[in-house]
């Protein structure tokens, strides 16, 4: 906890921290579905389903959930789901934990520094996104790339798993290094 | 004895694929059942308040049903795949793959739910009740225990929601309020009007059983099918000869192109055990054996022509299912 300490004391770092789990959020609900564009400016609105109960565990697709409302804005449509954002939120504490440790381990070298493996975590985890029944960014690729489809359909569900396993061993590994 | 032997290939194949062999290549589309969640309880409205979220060229499917008409918007059935409804007393499904682009309705015993599988890159739905398995562009079961089995089918006609809403002004609409949460002004596979989306450019995403080129996987066509014959028309050719009268195998059928809602129809030749030959005549659709003048809709007066079976689909689908479909896009 110490150790933590030295690096949130570091008010730089603490602000990358936040500013990189917001804008990991972003993107991670982006992949997922959640935030989309609208075709023109709208006025800000709020909607949440009356049956919202029924659809608040309800599985899309694995680790993406159905969301029980969406705010509006501008051309700005985020679908509001307290699951997907439960998971994007943690992963993205990870992923910008793992990134200012590098950071610090940048500025401050040590006999052995956090591996760079870890990294590979924060794109794992923006490929679960789907959209009915393609990978989202296979789909964001085109056609061309359709022949990975049914390899990351097979892959996508250890893909969030691996993800979290691996920035948690990325985390814990590099805080230990923290002098 | 010769039907006898029909009879018993029918039971064990679907044309040249065995259900075996259908079974066996079924695969995940990634989601879990009713993942893609189908509309449980539309709530349709009318053409006035329906502009409100509709642009004139978006792309709608048009059911015209005993005098009432339902307008359909692609960008609310792309998210759910399946509509489950009742029509005077019966189940029925409305049945949409975006990868296939093939629509269709279904009377179902029950409800129809999106299995999360896919045959040919096609979806695969489910019977709530039975838990079998039915491809949608044949709406027959491949499930061991009710193969075989065909759902009764009806037609939806592409089109516009400018054309449609000029021709009906009276159909009801499919909402957006569906019970669940989705930007239905996002296709999440693109757009038809991008030819650079899914929907024009390159082949299927899933692994087909056979393919064919010769046409282009994503050519529009009109599919038709019979107990042992199938045809497959272009879009294109369709649009330019207006009508077609075809006799191909056992399949005699008027195929059409809607002027109004600037889609396709297809319906059977066979008429009161006369089989008709159609003709245009100041662009009026008339039979040569009564001289009747038929609508678009394949009606006379008090006289209606039959649906023929099949439905509009991307060539590409259509004969991975029908591999010895006969492309018809010259006379």
């Amino acid at each position: 906890m110490n150790r933590t300490k030295i690096l949130f004391n570091n008010k730089k770092l603490l602000a990358s921290f936040l500013f990189l789990s917001f804008a990991y959020l972003l993107l991670y609900l982006y992949t997922t579905g959640d935030i989309s564009f609208l075709p023109s400016s709208q006025k800000f609105s709020v909607f949440f389903l009356t049956s919202w109960r029924n659809v608040l565990f309800k599985s899309k697709s694995p680790f993406i959930w159905e969301a029980i409302g969406v705010i509006s804005f501008g051309r700005i449509y985020l679908a509001i789901s307290p699951m997907n954002i439960l998971i994007g939120l943690s992963i993205s504490i990870l992923v910008s934990f793992n990134l200012i440790l590098i950071h610090y381990f940048h500025k401050h070298p040590s006999p052995c520094p956090l591996g760079k493996r870890s990294l590979f975590g924060i794109f794992t985890g923006l490929l679960g996104g789907f959209a009915c029944c393609v990978p989202t960014f296979i789909i964001l690729l085109g056609p061309a790339f359709s022949s990975l489809t049914i390899f990351f359909i097979h892959l996508r569900v250890l893909l969030i798993p691996f993800t979290i396993v691996l920035l948690t061993w990325g985390l814990l590994h590099g805080i230990k290094k923290i002098q | 004895m010769k039907h006898l032997l029909i009879y018993m290939l029918v039971s064990i194949t679907l044309f040249s694929h065995s259900y075996r062999e259908l079974r066996d290549n079924v695969l995940s589309g990634g989601v879990p059942r009713d993942g893609i969640p189908p509309i449980e309880k539309p709530v349709y409205i009318d053409t006035q308040d329906a502009k409100s979220f509709m642009a004139d060229d978006d792309i709608v499917f048009v059911w015209e049903n005993n005098g009432a008409t339902t307008i359909i918007p692609q960008k609310i059935l792309v998210w759910h795949e399946i509509i489950n409804d009742r029509d005077n007393g019966k189940n029925i499904s409305i049945t949409y793959c975006p990868l296939t682009a093939s629509v269709t309705g279904y009377y179902s015993a029950t409800s129809l739910g999106v299995s999360g599988k896919l045959l040919n890159s096609n979806l695969v739905m489910y019977d709530r009740a039975s838990q079998s398995l039915w491809p949608q562009i044949t709406g027959t079961s491949i499930s061991p225990d009710t193969q075989g089995k065909q759902l009764d089918s009806f037609s939806l006609t592409w089109s516009t929601w400018s054309d449609s809403k000029n021709t009906y002004p009276n159909a009801r609409v499919l909402s957006t309020d569906t019970g669940i949460i989705r930007n239905y002004n996002k296709d999440p596979y693109g757009n038809y009007s991008d030819s650079n989306s899914y929907y024009n450019r390159g082949g299927a995403f899933f692994p087909l059983m056979s393919s064919h080129d010769t046409l282009l996987p994503k050519t529009m066509v009109r599919g038709l099918i019979s107990d042992s014959d199938s045809v497959a028309i272009p879009w294109d050719f369709i649009r330019d000869k207006k009508i077609l009268n075809i006799s191909k195998g056992d399949i005699v059928a008027l195929v059409l192109y809607d002027e109004r809602l600037k889609g396709v129809r297809a319906f059977s030749r066979i008429f009161e055990g006369n089989v008709l030959e159609f003709y245009l005549e100041g662009g009026k659709l008339k039979d040569r054996t009564f001289n009747k003048i038929w609508d678009y809709k394949g009606e006379s007066g008090d006289f209606a022509l039959e649906e023929y079976r099949g439905m509009d689909a991307f060539w590409f689908a259509w004969s991975a299912f029908y591999p010895e479909t006969e492309v018809i896009d010259n006379e």
